[in-house]
Order: C-alpha cells, then structure tokens, then sequence
C-alpha cells in the first residue's frame, strides 16, 4: 500500500487523532445503567409512545453529536482540499479546437497557462460539453495530453457552455481569455481574445547522421508546407546538399566541420533557424553491462543507435559504463541503475541545480523506493513527496550517476532515452544535444528573423528553445501525448475526473447517517 | 425470601392503636358461626324482629306470655341472629413486594403487607370474626385455614412470619382461583402492590369476578410513582422475570411513567370502590395504625 495525498507522517499524525476522536466519541456513547426495578410495567406502559432513541427527537448527548458532526466535516474538508487566496485575480481561457491551427494554438495556450491561472482559473476547450483541459493546480504538462485526446469540434454551443461553466467561478477581476480564429458570443464579455498564428510546419526531428567517407550529414524531419532549407557555418552559406530520404525527412549535407569552430546554423525558410551543434568526432564508447535488465538493455541500445555520437563498446574499451552496482575501484565514468528502497508516495521533480526536461509529473508511483543516502552526490531528480534523491550525480575522481529504477520505467516512456541519454553524455563529457528541445515544437514566424539571421545575433528565444527551459517535454523519441494518461476531468464535477474519492466519501457520509440512525435507534450499543 | 419475626411484625404499642377498632358488615349471609355480626338469620341473638304463630317444636323459652295472656293464642318471638363475617386475605408474596424503597429505609412491602392483614385480623378476631390467609406469589402459597378467636391471632402471627417473598407476580390467577373457591360470602382483603405484568385491565377483569366485598391494600414506597433516581440511560431489570428495557429517563419519560401510575392505580381503586370495599394506598414510610385507621370511619369498616 502507498500513500499518495498524504505523506506518512501526516497520514499517523491524522491517524492518530481519527483514533483520539473516535474514543472520545466511544466515551460519550451511552453507556445503559443496569437498576433491578419492582416491575416493567410502567416503563412499557411509558415507552410504548417513545422508545429510548428514536428518529425524530433530540439527541440524548448533544456533544456526542456535535463532536461526530465535527470529524465528519473536517474529513470531508480536508480531502475537499481547502486553499486560501481563492479570492485573488484569476484567468479562465476558453479555447477553440481547431485542427489547422491545433499545434500552435496549443503552444499559446500552453504560454498562457505557464504565466499562471491564478487559484480558481481553468482552461476549457469549447466543446459540448465543455472539456476541461487544466485546472488551477495541475501540471501544464496534462494540457497536451488532455488536448490531444479532444476529437470534436467547436461549436456555438460548446462556447456558450464554456462560457457558461466558469460564470459561476468567475469574480470580479478576473480575466477572461477566448483563443479562437473567429469573434467570441457577443454576449459573454471577452477581455482578451488572441488568435493563434498558423504555424509553417513542425520539426519533428534534427540530428545527425554519419556516412562512410563523408562529414557528417543533418537528418531532418519536417512536417509542413514545402520550404526551402539553408545552412550556414558561421556567416556562410554552405553548399550542402537537399536529399528527401522518407515522408517528411530530409537529408542536409554532408557538411564539413570547420576548424574554428564557427556555429552552424540551420533555417527552414522564414520560418526558424537553429544553431546546431557540432558532432564530436570520436564517438562516445559506452558499455552496457550484461547483468542489466533485458528491456533495459533494449532501450540502451536503441539510444546508441540513434545517437550517432555514442557507440557501443567492449567494457576494456569503453570509456562510459552502464551497470546495476558500482564499482568504486573504477575510475571511469559510470551509469549506474538502482532498484532504491524505501517505499511511499514519490513526486519525482527537477532539482534548481541541474534540470532536465522530464515529463516527471506524471511519474508518481504509490509505492517505489528512492535513492540511498550518497555523500558528496549532487541531487539530480529529487522526491518531492518524502525528500529524497532519485537521481544524483557525482563530479568527483569516480564520476558516477545513479538513477532509481523506476524513474526508467516504462521503458517506452518519454523520459527513458531522455535520460539515459543526457546521463551518458554527461558522464562522457559531451555537450547535452539541444537538437532534441526542438522538436514537436510549433514554429511561429519572428518578425525580425532574416535581418537578426544576417547579422549573427542571437536567435529569438521563440525560435530555439534550450531543452532545460522547458517544463514539459519535448521529446524526439516517443511523443508527449505518450507520456500522460489521458483522462477528461470535468469542471468541478464530484467524480468527474475518474477519482473516487468524493464517491468514497459520500458513502462515509451515508455510513455515518446510517450509523447514527442505529445509534439512535438504540439498534447499536 | 423476606420473613420476618413475629415481633418485628407486631409490638404491643401496634396492637393498642388497634383497640377500639371494629369491622362491621352491612349484612352476612347465613350460616355462619355465633357471632357479633347481624345476619339476615332468625336465630337467637338480642334484636328482636317479629312475632309468628306457635308451631309444634318450637323452643318454649321464646313463647311471648304477654300476647297469649292478651289473645289467648300461643305466639313465639323471633330475633335476629349474630353471626360472624369471613374475612379472606389474599397476601401478595411475590419478590417485587420484598423489596424496599430505592431511597430511605423504610420496610418492604411484605413487611408492611403482613403488618396490615395482621392488623385487620386482629380487629376481626377481638370480634369473634373468621378470617383466613390465602397468600400467593407466581402460584399459590399454603393458606392459612379459616381461624377464629383471639387465640388464633398467635398463630396468624407465626404463620405470617414465615411466608416467603419470591417468585413473579400471578395476581390475575390469584384473584381467578380464589373467585372459584365455594367459601361463604364475606370481605376480601387483597393486599398486593398490584404489578401484574398483564397490566391493570386484566387484574380489573379478575377482581371484579371475586364474589365478595373487596378491600385493596396497596403497599407503595415513597416516590415510585415517578422514580425520579432512575433518572438518565437506563437498562431496567425486571426484579422477578429478569427481563430488561432500554430506556432514556428523563422529564419527559418520568411524567409518562408518573401518568400511567396514576393510571394503574385509579384503576385498581374504581374495581374495589365497585366492589364495595374500598382501597388504601399504604405508604411503608409512615405509620401502618394510622393509615388503615383512615379505612375506619368512626372506628368501624362498613364491609
């Protein structure tokens, strides 16, 4: 059993004053007095017209009462999750679902929600009825999925639902988005209502690829209208070749490394441009030890085959090893996968220190083990939930990067290759690819693109996005939407978002009716 | 099981409050005994009544002279004939009449029972009257047989010392069997605290079959009649059958309790005042003497 709402000193203190109540409560019970009388008569002649405790009638220990009514409410308060400042200004976004314009309308929404919804805010799609894409509270990163999930389309209805929907929450002060490609109902006041830009194309991919005999080549996969693609080393324009390889990919190159070290940049027409990092020109020698996982190893080996700058490697040779133990007597960088104990509720956040875009909120696990206590380990990942590491890395002579188990798991998550793959290039010195960041990423159009392009400026932060910038993730491998689970929570709905809590509640409240009235009833003693 | 000494019982000052006392019946019926009650009877006793002609047998000490010497017939003088009255006591023995008051320390209601069958029966005997003890509990006890005579009050005394007090209540049988019993018609003194469990119908039911004139008694403790120290969440143990209620006392219980023994009781009361006898509410903390004196007016029962 875990414990996922309440940390387990929380849960005891709780427990134990739920038990303190309940024997108080036991105490004030009523307790009979057992009296030898001359006869029954009289009190069967009396009781006939009312029994001890009978339904109606005035409880026969009113703080006994008081008391029972008191636990009830504040356990139903409490999982009410209670929060203070509701009253402060809030932002409801209603958006339309528009298949044409999905991915950069949802880029937008996602920037609004990262600026805050405030305590009572929601972003609902306008739908019928109206789909709750986030609440105040939740991770941004379950509006991608909730998003994606949607399969009807807008309507005058859903809209006039939505609007609707958030007027009882709605207080004064509060704003209220529309993000649609056409007018909000005229009649439900609109503060804001920006239309989302149609994005040019997608970048589904970016990386690089080595041929025999040639520099290496920038494999590309582009979904969107047909633009043209240019490459520059520095301020030069190379004379790279175009290849379309596959349905939406194309191959930029071979390019030559230049000696100095200029950027290479890469821009897809007016769209965006990227500065690319250089290959290495050694690969990385990993090692994946045998004793691992099988579906592990799978994955380790998929992610060096994708990464055109690691390379698998016999252990004498490599210069990275991926093992379940350390091996403190070898002094090469190590990856090393842990099973962790301990058990409990996990929230497996980023750490200020060394983030990774991790779609880490959606990995929280009723009963997993963390990291043991490593001195000198610097916290990568830690559990938020019950304090703790559940990856951490160390810069010493022994650079090692633990990793618990679990954080690995599913394989087909996200996060895996993500991981694995920022670890190992981190154990083997090589810059973290940003290629990754990019995509599935919308590219809108800067305005002032070309001419900060020509002049060497640094490119519009819109434009190329560092992947630790990010708080959901951008991933390559396996899609966002994969990574979350996609339920549809409704607008303070009880029940509505598939927990049972508030159904397992309102039997306790039924139980405790029930229970009351046999108390009453004298039917319990 | 209550008994109790003869002298507990009784005491010398009892018995002097008791002189000047008399039970004296309306009427008996013949067949009786000589003794000091008038009965519809011609007999020998002191009240002359009528005249009738001489018939062969009659005694001649009646022969009035005065009349044959005037009318030259022969007539003789009848008088009423003194007889005694039967006095029955169906003693309640049951454990509720053990038990004393909840508060204070007054006897139990046997005590104060055999005080008053006691007492009556010593008035009956000083005037020559027949009295006999049919005690019961949950089935009836061994009676005492008709006894007559101031010698017989020793006796009564032993016997009533050693009754027992146990059992249920079977008032209503009681009261059935003695109804079928072919005594000669006379006063009933039932002294009983009346708690059948079938309720104040029925024992009315079973009193007004008794062929005799009824004299209830009631033994009451001081405050049963709304046990106010019952007061809170109570399991009420019935002190004969054992079985129990859950009850809530409180005002509102207590003035239902107070209402339907109030109820009981008129009951009770309306039977014996139909029945001719009357009925005494007998409180065990005050004095017996003075109690049934009120049953006297002017020192005699009217019966």
């Amino acid at each position: 059993m875990s414990l996922f709402g309440l940390a387990p000193a929380t849960f005891a203190l709780g427990a134990l004053l739920l038990a303190g109540g309940l024997a108080l409560l036991h105490l004030l019970r009523v307790r009979l007095r057992s009296v030898e009388v001359d006869t029954l008569l009289f009190f069967r002649l009396a009781g006939a017209l009312q029994k001890p405790r009978v339904l109606p009638g005035r409880p026969a220990r009113w703080f006994a009462f008081v008391l029972a009514l008191l636990v009830a409410l504040a356990a139903w308060l409490a999982m009410a999750e209670p929060r203070s400042g509701l009253q402060d200004a809030s932002r409801f976004l209603v958006v339309e679902p528009d298949q044409q314009s999905g991915e950069a309308r949802l880029e937008q929404v996602r920037s609004l929600a990262l600026a805050g919804l405030g305590p009572r805010g929601a972003i609902l799609a306008a739908t019928l009825p109206p789909t709750l894409l986030l609440a105040a509270g939740e991770p941004a990163n379950v509006l991608e999925a909730r998003a994606a999930a949607l399969q009807t389309t807008a309507t005058a209805l859903g809209e006039r639902a939505a609007w609707q929907s958030i007027g009882d929450r709605r207080l004064a002060g509060d704003e209220v988005v529309w993000l649609g490609a056409r007018p909000a109902l005229a009649e439900f006041p609109v503060v804001h209502a920006p239309v989302a830009r149609a994005p040019v194309g997608i970048v589904r991919g970016l990386r690089w690829q080595r041929a025999a005999g040639t520099g290496p080549s920038l494999l590309l996969q582009w979904e969107g209208d047909a633009v043209p693609v240019e490459l520059r080393v520095g301020d030069t324009v190379t004379a790279a070749g175009v290849t379309k390889v596959g349905a939406g990919e194309l191959l930029l190159g071979p390019v030559a490394v230049p000696a100095n070290g200029a950027p290479l940049r890469c821009a897809i027409g007016t769209a965006a441009a990227f500065v690319v990092p250089w290959p290495t020109t050694t690969p990385l020698r990993v090692h994946v030890d045998p004793s691992l996982p099988v579906d592990l190893t799978i994955a380790l080996a998929s992610i060096l085959e994708a990464d055109e700058e690691l390379v698998e490697a016999p252990e004498a040779t490599a210069e990275v090893v991926v093992s379940a133990q350390d091996v403190p007597q070898d002094a090469r960088p190590r990856l090393v996968l842990l099973a962790g104990h301990g058990g409990g509720a996990r929230l497996a956040v980023n750490t200020a220190a060394a983030p990774v875009a991790c779609s880490l909120r959606d990995r929280q696990p009723r009963d997993a083990g963390a990291l043991p206590a490593m001195p000198g380990a610097r916290v990568w990942i830690a559990d938020e939930a019950q304090g703790g590491a559940l990856a951490a890395a160390t810069s010493s002579t022994n650079r090692r990067i633990w990793i618990v188990d679990w954080l690995l798991r599913p394989r087909t998550h996200a996060d895996v290759p993500l991981l694995l793959l920022t670890s190992l290039r981190a154990l083997g010195d090589r810059e973290a690819s940003s290629m990754v960041a990019l995509a599935g990423q919308p590219l809108a159009v800067p305005a002032a693109f070309p001419a900060a392009l020509a002049a060497g400026a640094l490119l519009p932060v819109d434009s190329v996005l560092p992947l630790h910038e990010r708080t959901s993730a951008g991933l390559a491998i396996a899609s966002p939407v994969a990574a979350i689970s996609g339920s549809q929570p409704t607008l303070a709905a009880i029940g509505g978002d598939g927990s049972w809590v508030p159904w397992l509640l309102s039997l306790l409240v039924l139980l405790l009716a029930v229970d009351a009235m046999l108390f009453h009833r004298g039917r319990l003693p | 099981m209550t008994t109790a000494t003869a002298a507990e019982l009784f005491d010398p000052a009892f018995l002097r409050a008791l002189e000047g006392l008399r039970i004296l019946a309306r009427s008996v019926p013949a067949g009786g005994r000589h003794a000091e009650q008038r009965s519809r009877a011609r007999g020998q006793g002191q009240e002359f009544t009528d005249v009738r002609p001489y018939v062969a047998g009659d005694d001649f000490r009646t022969v009035d002279w005065h009349v044959f010497l005037r009318l030259d017939k022969v007539f003789v003088r009848l008088f009423l004939q003194d007889e005694d009255l039967p006095i029955y006591f169906l003693l309640d023995q049951s454990a509720s009449m053990a038990r004393g008051p909840a508060l204070g320390n007054a006897p139990d209601r046997s005590v104060i029972a055999r005080r008053v069958v006691a007492a009556l029966a010593y008035v009956a005997l000083n005037h020559m009257d027949r009295i006999a003890v049919f005690p019961f509990a949950s089935e009836p006890l061994r009676p005492l047989p008709g006894t007559s005579g101031k010698n017989g009050f020793q006796r009564l005394l032993a016997y009533l010392a050693a009754l027992p007090a146990q059992g249920s209540t079977s008032l209503v049988e009681a009261l059935q069997q003695f109804a079928t019993r072919r005594l000669r018609r006379g006063l009933c003194v039932l002294v009983t605290d009346g708690f059948d469990p079938r309720g104040a119908e029925a024992v009315q039911k079973a009193m007004s079959r008794v062929p005799h004139r009824l004299l209830v008694v009631r033994p009451v403790h001081a405050g049963e009649e709304r046990p106010v120290h019952l007061r809170g969440e109570l399991r009420a143990i019935d002190c004969e059958s054992g079985e129990h209620v859950e009850v809530s006392v409180d005002d509102a219980m207590l003035d239902r309790y107070a209402k339907a023994y109030a109820e009981f009781a008129e009951a009770i009361a309306t039977v014996a005042e139909q029945r001719g006898g009357g009925c005494l509410a007998l409180r065990s903390d005050q004095p017996v003497v003075p109690q049934l004196a009120t049953l006297f007016q002017n020192g005699v029962i009217q019966a």
